[in-house]
């Protein structure tokens, strides 16, 4: 027959359908492991193949989705996975015969992979390899990876596949994405198509899951950033279970009048997946024979990406910003933090890096006698669970970056090789193994002075990328900016290989922008210049600091002129943002009062609205003018929470509102104690035990509570969280307390109120009770007689000096 | 074609996450805002918004779901090849009754935020208060993050899914909690147990969601049903 790759150029070919529905009208129990039907009903597999063949099927897929050495595992068969997979082979081989190609058929491996889930990836790598390898060693013609819902797992097989069988067969992997276009773990068409790119597949496509309607327009977003082939398998429609049986409920017509929809989108191979049978493919068969592909124009640009986002770097898309922050050199307390082992302050720049509107972050964490490749996994894996950036993977050790590309799920940019034969040798593998592109220093045993020579450097790179297997499109040039206060003609020379990099080999270009203005003055005006000049000579994208509002300005001006930003819409979008006040800090609108408040007027202010970095210095400054302390706490600031209280009642303010308003008081308040304990204690008024009860350990509302009753001037003894009730009733005893106060969130702890309260009583002890918490409603707080139930910090004030103002009424016990 | 996965745990670890601002004013409370920049008072704002950022340096992710096959229904018990006391109570029964398979579900963002929340509550309660929020709802959405992943699954077998029944809800014991933690061996995703049945850290959650036959549910029938009379191909789960 004809290489597959070669007739995929002129012919739509055609996949087979589904194999379960006819094995399980041949007497496949439902659960029951198809694969292992290979030996012991080799024949009715055979004839299923058969069927597909007869129908027109192309490319028949073995009956190996589940062979993997994990899956049968499941089926304790795992013993049996050579001839299990051998089997597979030879009946399709056999109903094939010259008629059909054969791809060997891999599945999921079952479980989830590292680091989202469970199975390490060099294992996964492995199981992926095996049975690869058996059924490259059996006879197969391709090699088909399919229905991967995590793109981490696809990255695993497409590792282990390409170990296994190198490039003596073709290679298919079809993703399953949801009816959002989606895969379960982020990707999105184009995100799914960078990744299986940098993988150098042959086929790409989707499967299973979803009907034909909603992959119509996956296989078009594919079509459009991709020019790899593509192959696509819908279901029968979404299944529904009937009668113990899951049952696709589109017919063979129905799903077979999409196919030229599919060949519309730019499919190459059209099967089917759950539910279809032989009659969908006689009808596709008689549709689309003869029918040519349609032609797709080969994309150009680099792409980088992260599990769920894809980026463009190159000409005539908007200009890559990668945030340079990350990098421990010149950061004590980063580099410490990192020779800890710990993400807390990488994870926090990163964000604020993205939320700074870098497109992309620099990760480095190149510390000293630190297990760089260790800790480059922990960085890059605490990183994507918050940041859907693309990465750039920067070290100078192979192992780290290796041990990055492992956990990174997307397409990485590693930083990077030079010229130099062992750093190529050492990296460009790496690259290739792992499906990333490549930052290329135009600098070999030196960094050379002229632009030419540059440009031969990165000639020798390209050479030697394309040699290994690498594409001109994994490749971006850092063309090296030098110190201009060192060397003034390094700069111009570093201008001169961004334009021959570009006109000579078509390929972007990168820079590290901050090292330009070494040693000068005003440093950010020197690179924010230098990068305007470098995008003027086609650079595309820059390693620097994302924090500098002025270089977002410069990038935006100068892409206007670069050819980046048709009709200007991203500059103009861009400076309304700047000119916008909602852009700026809420902190900043808040230090801009609208009319001149007297001090206490302010201090009032400040606890209406949680203020609590202010308070402090407003009470210190009403008492520098002469205000007296009881007149702040009493005149200026109970008003002020009271005020919050009812503003609360009246349903304006809510929980956190009086949480700040009682938090900024306390501030305050602290300020003010001293003065009011001046003349001697302040009368408090009454004490209240405060405990959660035995067993249950959420406190939080208990601390709010007793946050607002200190504001109020109440005595609170705090006993914390699953406090018996003896110890609670000793306390009250101790601190001659009126109100006992007990909180639970749990059912099954809440009877420790009922508990308390009537220990209480047939002790004749005189503490009133209040309880509250999550699950304690009011007709509980009767049912046991409580002397008084909180619904939520909002009440307990009021509550608790309804209590003492009780406790006052009665007469003390003797 | 995909593989149920019935009996064997199914963990997440490293979870990816957002903090949605929108989530974290609901979970205060706060009604009608969906942006912290939509707060009247910015010394409000800057807090929550410092509990955000980080809820960001303190929360990891984790999850784990395991499917059971539903074996048979007998007094007020849903029984399972595994257990015949975990599924108990009228409300689990009616929840149970037309599904085949009920995948029990551990979601947790871990003990660092707790931690953090407990070293501030004694001298920043209104900060802790905020935090905790923020952890609160986090639970809530790696717990809902577990679900969507069922929900997909039991989808793609042809079934529906019940709503998501907490353990200690109804008339479901939260004593059945060890057996929940037991049967998806969520220590390994660092969940334990407290004497009292409540979960370490405590901004966990545990459920259970039931794979339900969709076409026997009389209220969900017709939407499920495509047409009648409409042929139709079957395929082994």
């Amino acid at each position: 027959m004809k290489p597959l790759l070669e007739r995929l150029k002129t012919e739509i070919l055609l996949l087979d359908g589904s194999m379960g529905a006819l094995l399980q009208s041949r007497g496949l129990p439902a659960g029951y492991a198809p694969d292992l039907w290979n030996l012991e009903r080799p024949q009715d597999i055979q004839q299923v193949h058969a069927e597909y063949v007869q129908a027109g099927s192309d490319i028949i897929l073995t009956n190996t989705f589940g062979s993997s050495r994990l899956r049968l595992r499941e089926y304790e068969a795992e013993d049996q996975i050579r001839q299990i997979n051998e089997a597979g082979v030879e009946m399709a081989r056999r109903a094939a015969r010259d008629k059909a190609y054969v791809a060997g058929d891999i599945g999921p491996s079952g479980t989830t992979i590292a680091p989202f889930g469970d199975l390490p990836f060099d294992d996964a790598i492995g199981i992926f390899y095996e049975q690869a390898r058996i059924l490259l060693e059996a006879g197969v013609d391709l090699i088909a990876i399919e229905t991967m819902f995590d793109i981490q797992e696809m990255r695993a097989a497409l590792i282990g596949v390409r170990e296994a069988v190198g490039s003596r067969v073709p290679l298919m992997a079809l993703m399953t994405f949801n009816n959002d276009g989606i895969t379960d773990s982020g990707s999105d068409p184009e995100t799914a198509a960078s990744v299986l790119e940098g993988f150098g597949v042959d086929i790409l496509g989707l499967n299973c899951s979803v009907g034909p309607e909603a992959m119509v327009p996956v296989v078009r977003r594919l079509g459009q950033t991709s020019s790899t082939f593509i192959a696509v398998e819908p279901n029968a429609g979404l299944p529904v279970h009937r009668d113990g049986r899951t049952v696709y409920p589109a017919n063979a017509e129905e799903v077979a009048r999409f196919a030229p929809q599919f060949v519309e989108a730019g499919a190459n191979i059209i099967g089917g997946c759950c539910g279809t049978t032989p009659e969908y493919v006689r009808l596709l068969s008689r549709m689309l024979k003869g029918t040519s592909p349609i032609s797709r124009p080969a994309p150009s640009l680099m792409k980088i990406s992260s599990r769920t986002h894809m980026t463009l770097v190159g000409p005539g898309v908007p200009f890559l910003i990668v945030g340079e922050k990350i990098n421990p050199t010149g950061k004590k307390k980063f580099s410490e933090a990192i020779a800890a082992g710990q993400t807390d302050l990488i994870v926090a720049e990163a964000r604020k890096e993205m939320e700074a509107g870098a497109g992309a972050l620099d990760v480095n964490v190149g510390v000293p006698l630190v297990n760089e490749a260790e800790m480059m996994a922990k960085a890059l894996t605490a990183i994507q669970n918050v940041v859907q950036l693309p990465i750039v993977i920067d070290s100078s050790y192979a192992s780290a970056l290796e041990a990055g590309l492992k956990v990174y799920p997307g397409r990485a940019l590693v930083n990077s090789v030079n010229a130099e034969e062992e750093r190529l040798e050492e990296v460009l593998p790496i690259i290739k193994k792992y499906g990333a592109a490549v930052i290329a220093l135009v600098s070999g045993d030196d960094i050379p002075e002229r632009a030419s020579d540059r440009l031969k450097n990165a000639e020798k790179i390209l050479r030697r990328a394309l040699e290994i297997g690498l594409t001109p499109r994994d490749l971006i040039f850092d063309t090296l900016a030098l110190t201009v206060s060192a060397v003034q003609e390094a700069s111009r020379q570093t201008l001169e290989t961004i334009r021959a990099i570009r006109q000579e080999l078509g390929l972007p270009t990168i820079l590290g922008l901050s090292n330009v203005s070494f040693g000068l003055p005003a440093r950010k005006l020197i690179h924010d210049n230098f990068l305007a000049m470098a995008i003027g000579a086609g650079l595309d994208a820059a390693i620097c600091d994302p924090y500098d509002p002025v270089l977002h300005q410069t990038v935006a001006a100068a892409s206007v002129f670069a050819g980046r930003d048709p009709d200007c819409r991203i500059y103009i979008d861009k400076s309304a943002q700047w000119a916008s006040p909602d852009a700026k800090d809420v902190s900043i609108r808040s230090t801009q009062p609208q009319k001149p408040l007297t001090t206490v007027e302010s201090i009032r202010k400040a606890i209406e609205e949680g203020e609590r970095e202010s308070i402090s210095g407003l009470v210190q400054k009403a008492l520098a003018e002469g205000e007296s302390p009881f007149a702040i706490f009493l005149d200026h600031m109970t008003p002020a929470i009271r005020h919050l209280g009812d503003l609360f009642g009246q349903r304006i303010k809510f929980i956190p509102h009086l949480i700040a308003g009682a938090d900024t008081m306390k501030k305050g308040v602290e300020v003010l104690q001293p003065y009011l304990e001046s003349d001697g204690p302040v009368e408090k008024k009454g004490t209240i035990v405060f405990a959660t009860v035995k067993g249950d350990i959420h406190d939080i509302g208990k601390n709010i509570c007793i946050l607002m009753l200190r504001n109020f001037g109440f005595n609170v003894i705090d006993l914390g969280r699953n406090v018996p009730l003896d110890t609670i009733l000793e306390a009250a005893g101790e601190h001659k307390a009126q109100i006992v106060a007990l909180s639970a969130l749990m059912t099954t702890t809440m009877m420790q109120m009922k508990l308390a309260i009537d220990t209480i009583r047939e002790r004749n002890l005189p503490y009133k009770v209040m309880i509250g918490g999550a699950v304690v409603t009011p007709k509980f707080s009767d049912e046991i007689r409580s002397d008084g139930y909180g619904k939520d910090v909002g009440a307990i004030v009021p509550l608790a000096e309804q209590l003492i103002q009780s406790c006052l009424e009665i007469k003390p016990p003797a | 074609m995909p593989s149920m996965r019935i009996g064997s745990p199914v963990f997440f670890n490293n979870i990816p996450f957002e903090i949605e601002e929108r989530q974290i004013l609901r979970e205060m409370r706060i009604p009608r805002k969906s942006f912290l920049k939509e707060l009247d008072e910015p010394g409000l704002a800057n807090q929550i918004r410092k509990a955000i950022d980080e809820g960001y340096r303190l929360i990891r992710g984790k999850g784990v779901y395991r499917t059971l096959a539903l074996t048979g229904q007998e007094d007020q018990k849903v029984l399972t090849r595994e257990s015949s006391t975990l599924f108990v109570g009228e409300k689990m029964v009616k929840l149970l009754r037309y599904c085949d398979y009920a995948s029990l579900l551990v979601a947790t963002i871990g003990p660092d935020l707790e931690t953090r929340v407990d070293q501030l509550a004694a001298d920043e309660p209104a900060y802790a208060f905020f935090l905790e929020r923020v952890g609160a709802w986090m639970a809530d959405y790696m717990g809902i993050l577990v679900d969507r992943a069922i929900e997909k699954e039991a989808k793609r077998f042809g079934y529906g899914r019940t709503f998501r029944f907490g353990v200690g809800y109804g008339d479901w014991p939260l004593s059945r909690q060890a057996e929940v933690m037991e049967l998806t061996q969520a220590q390994r995703i660092g969940v334990s147990l407290t004497e009292s049945f409540i979960m370490i850290p405590r901004l966990s959650v545990s459920a259970v969601i039931g794979w339900e036959r969709t076409l026997d549910v009389p209220d969900k029938k017709k939407t499920a049903t495509k047409k009648d009379n409409e042929e139709e191909n079957e395929d082994e789960a």
